[in-house]
């Protein structure tokens, strides 16, 4: 049995400790905002916050996870808007993502704010090499990095 | 052939019959829904009820082109309806909506005129019932912000008080739609309409679907084309914890469209028990003749290919008296990679065959194509597959080749259980419809005004018809007119060949086609000639084009409904993209030191698209570029803002293809087989500016989707010449 917290949830399976945390969020848990994209750690589309860091979910087993705080993109909202309910609340960085009307597809996106949101957390005013650094990571098919950039630079801005 | 029957190319080919396909579905009868007083449901693609909620029904893919937000708007403008009050429907396979294939970049093109009809025959209707009951001449009532109004009394009922009495009315046969200078919505800027649903997660792509007994299979396919299984030991695969058993997926006879390859499916309770039994599988493969398909020699072949003189295309004038005539004769070849679509969600889809019926939730840009195919793969009539299509995780042509559906039926047939069906990214690089590799050759003859007298160009490579031909081994005519015997020079003697090239792995139709290697082609060649002449070569570009022209598009059959005028190719509209965006970069102006630049132009999809990349050198390493500035007459646009996320997309995937983009195979084997080992371009490389021009037009409405990428390698390759001296003559550029 391995037990470990999920979007502020204590959670617990007997699944295989090595199947990894994507799978078992996407097919046994049912959420499925976390996206497979590469499987071998190349893309972000998986990336969920794991004790705050941004982690891939498809390198993850759920051994790995035991006692950990884990976030999916189903649960970034919660923790950042105090007292707002879960329906209406978004994370600043959901909200930049709208107003600079991000997605294309949008299959990437859940694993770029997911980075996103991780980078603010650690360095809230970060500079375009940061910004660079940190979703160098996260690859977007449809070619929304412009807009990745200007969504970023606005909430370091403190302007979304 | 059967009208539904329309894949990209036949639409190419056939244009008039899909145009026979819009007229059916327009034609038919007004559809009521079963609560007909409530309810008013005056066409297939727009319905209202009793509250005024207007549903506009989407029959398109969604798939990052944006036509949930683009296509209600079109109605919702002739409705003259409340954007807050207007719902998306997504349409199932249905025959009603005329063609569905979300394809050719031509989702606003065909449906902008069916849509502006039902948006102002529900508006006529409301009218005619508001001066009904006012007992008014409805000439003196107007439509506004969901209600209809008597300006002289100032009388208004709103649509929710219309609709009873308006579904009563008969339907109006030629609804009179909206001058262009009234239009609120049309021409915009909107943002996505799921952005919500995406940024929270909540969007349901096909690879979320999740239905009650579902279970998850993955495919050990043909490794290489045609491959066939010779023996198969799965006793350990089905030792795997969570398996529930091993299927086999066919061997498909040629022509063979886009039925699967052979392969033993592995059925398991999760996606991570399935690839874990597909690993422990054992497959004795006999190869086959494809298995010596080797990128180096193929390429050769191709070479050698163009050395010769190929079908003829199109032929203006005597080539070979112009060839030989006096003057500078220059001549290059270019060369171009093979690519993957490598869309971020790979294939998937979830099918559930029970009872001679059939239900498929899938990612799929053509829900009409996947119904009768998955018809006939199963026996039963069309009617009994409904096809619901899901978001699509990015599509770029993928997800119009339909292998992976037909093997998530064929194994739900089999088990008898709903199946979610998805393939791995190795999957998806390994066993996809593969943009082909191409190898042109281009001579010409420059006379005394420097520009070229005569010009013929050779082009080699596999034709995406081998799906429907056997043993095809030639470019056809539609996908040498993907950029060749369209080009809008005007040349006195012109000879375009397609040369003999075999097919010796799966290849498919990738955002923009053949078009792309043809851009590269004749924008290189085009540089290489004004550079012989002297002359810069945007001006080169403008005396070539001549006095304005249109013309009709060799290999097309014109067609009002779909292509518009786009049969024809307007020269005057290729110039003044050209103009527009060398005006708009200071073309002619000089750049700060270490700072240089290339140009492209290229018609596609109806729509004229220029494109300038700037590049930094300073003599050492790979230029970086700095911008891209792209400029596009699509026509009448009815979203600026999709246009330009469009465009800015499509110069991305343009950079990342002529920067990097390269699958090369041995042993009849895509070498490649993750982001790993094919890469696509990151976030950090990604130029810090790109910008979109967007031509005001009042042309119909033209592609927008692709267009703008075919001119982003010829730019670079000019930017990086510029920058260098050396001439980029392959795809991608090797520095
Ligand atoms: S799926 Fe985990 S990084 Fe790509
Ligand atoms: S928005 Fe489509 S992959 Fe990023």
């Amino acid at each position: 049995m391995i037990e470990f917290e999920l979007n502020g949830r204590a959670v617990s399976t007997d699944a295989d400790a090595s199947m990894p945390l994507l799978w078992w969020l996407r097919d046994i848990h049912g959420l499925t905002g976390t996206k497979y994209g590469c499987g071998i750690g190349a893309c972000g589309a998986c990336t969920v916050h794991i004790d705050g860091e941004p982690g891939r979910a498809c390198l993850s087993s759920l051994g790995s996870l035991e006692g950990r705080k884990v976030i999916t993109i189903e649960g970034l909202a919660h923790g950042a808007v105090a007292g707002t309910p879960a329906a209406t609340a978004l994370h600043v960085v959901q909200r930049a993502w709208m107003d600079h009307d991000v997605a294309q597809c949008g299959y990437c996106q859940a694993g770029q704010i997911m980075s996103a949101a991780a980078l603010l957390s650690a360095n809230p005013r970060p500079d375009e090499a940061a910004i660079d650094a940190a979703m160098a990571g996260n690859l977007c098919r449809c070619g929304t990095y412009p807009r990745i950039r200007a969504a970023l630079r606005a909430v370091a801005a403190g302007e979304a | 052939m059967d009208t539904l029957k329309l894949s990209r190319r036949e639409f190419v080919r056939a244009g008039g019959r899909a145009g026979a396909v819009l007229v059916l579905g327009l034609r038919a009868a007004p559809v009521r829904s079963e609560s007909a007083t409530s309810l008013f449901s005056p066409d297939v693609f727009v319905s209202i009820d009793a509250a005024g909620l207007v549903l506009v029904t989407v029959s398109r893919g969604e798939m990052g082109q944006g036509v949930r937000t683009s296509l209600p708007r079109i109605l919702a403008d002739e409705l003259e309806a409340d954007l807050a009050r207007v719902e998306v429907v997504q349409g199932l396979a249905d025959q009603r909506y005329g063609d569905q294939n979300t394809d050719g970049s031509r989702s606003v093109r065909m449906l902008w005129s069916p849509l502006r009809r039902a948006g102002a025959l529900a508006r006529e209707m409301l009218v005619r019932a508001a001066a009904e009951h006012w007992n008014l001449p409805a000439a003196e009532c107007r439509a506004r912000d969901h209600a209809v109004e008597h300006p002289a009394t100032g009388r208004r009922l709103d649509y929710a008080q219309l609709v009873a009495r308006a579904a009563k009315l008969p339907v109006p046969e030629t609804p009179v739609l909206k001058d262009s200078a009234d239009f609120r919505f049309i021409g915009v800027a909107a943002p996505m309409r799921d952005a919500r649903a995406v940024v929270t997660g909540s969007a349901i792509y096909g690879y979320d679907v999740r239905i009650p007994g579902m279970k998850y299979a993955c495919v050990a396919r043909a490794p290489v084309f045609d491959a066939r299984i010779r023996s198969l030991d799965d006793v350990a695969a089905r030792a795997v914890p969570g398996v529930r058993g091993t299927y086999r997926i066919p061997f498909s006879a040629h022509p063979r469209s886009f039925r699967p390859e052979e392969g033993i499916a592995v059925l398991a309770d999760d996606s991570w028990s399935a690839m874990r039994g597909r690993d422990a599988l054992s497959i004795d493969w006999n190869e086959g003749a494809n298995a010596t398909y080797e990128t180096g020699s193929f390429r050769a072949e191709l070479r050698e290919s163009v050395s010769q003189a190929g079908k003829l295309r199109l032929q203006r004038g005597d080539i070979t008296a112009g060839l030989a005539a006096e003057g500078v004769r220059v001549e290059a070849d270019y060369e171009t990679a093979m690519l993957a679509h490598a869309p971020m969600e790979p294939p998937v889809a979830v099918a559930w065959v029970r009872d001679g019926r059939c239900e498929i939730w899938a990612p799929v840009q053509d829900p009409q194509d996947v119904r009768r195919r998955v018809a006939d793969w199963l026996g039963i009539a069309p009617d009994k597959v409904k096809v619901t299509i899901t978001f699509l995780g990015g599509a770029f042509g993928r997800k119009s080749q339909i292998d992976f559906v037909f093997e998530a039926v064929e194994v739900s047939r089999q088990a008898g259980v709903p199946v979610k069906l998805f393939w791995t990214r190795e999957d998806d690089i390994r066993n996809c419809y593969f943009h082909a590799e191409s190898v042109h050759r281009m001579e010409a003859r420059l006379g005394a005004d420097g520009l070229p007298s005569a010009w013929r160009m050779r082009a080699a490579y596999p034709s995406i018809d081998w799906m429907d031909v056997k043993g095809l081994d030639y470019p056809m005519p539609w996908e040498t007119g993907m950029g060749l015997t369209n080009m809008p020079f005007d040349v006195p003697a012109v000879s375009i060949e397609a040369c003999r090239a075999r097919v010796p792995i799966r290849i498919g139709w990738l955002r923009s086609v053949c078009n792309l290697w043809h851009a590269f082609a004749l924008n290189g060649f085009i540089d290489e000639m004004a550079a012989a002449a002297g002359i810069d070569p945007v001006s080169y570009r403008l005396r070539m084009l001549g006095k304005d022209r249109v013309f009709a598009a060799p290999n097309e059959e014109p067609d009002p409904l779909v292509n518009f005028n786009g049969t024809r190719v307007d020269t005057g509209r290729y110039r003044r993209v050209i103009e527009h965006l060398a005006e708009r970069t200071h073309w002619s102006e000089a750049l700060p030191t270490g700072r240089f630049r290339g140009f492209a132009a290229h018609n596609s999809f109806y729509s004229y698209v220029a494109t300038v990349v700037e590049v930094e050198y300073d003599g050492r390493g790979a230029p970086r570029v700095t911008r891209i500035d792209t400029a596009i007459d699509c026509g009448l646009v009815v979203n600026p803002e999709g246009i330009r996320k469009q465009v800015e997309g499509a110069a991305i995937f343009g950079l990342g293809a002529a920067l990097f983009g390269e699958i090369t195979a041995q042993g009849g084997r895509a070498m490649q087989s993750n982001f790993g080992d094919y890469r696509i371009l990151r976030l950090s490389e990604c130029p810090p500016v790109i910008e979109a021009h967007i031509m005001r037009s009042d042309a119909e409405p033209g592609g927008a989707g692709e267009p703008p990428t075919p001119t982003i390698a010829p730019a670079l390759a000019a930017a990086f010449f510029a920058a260098t001296g050396k001439r980029f003559r392959d795809l991608p550029l090797r520095v």
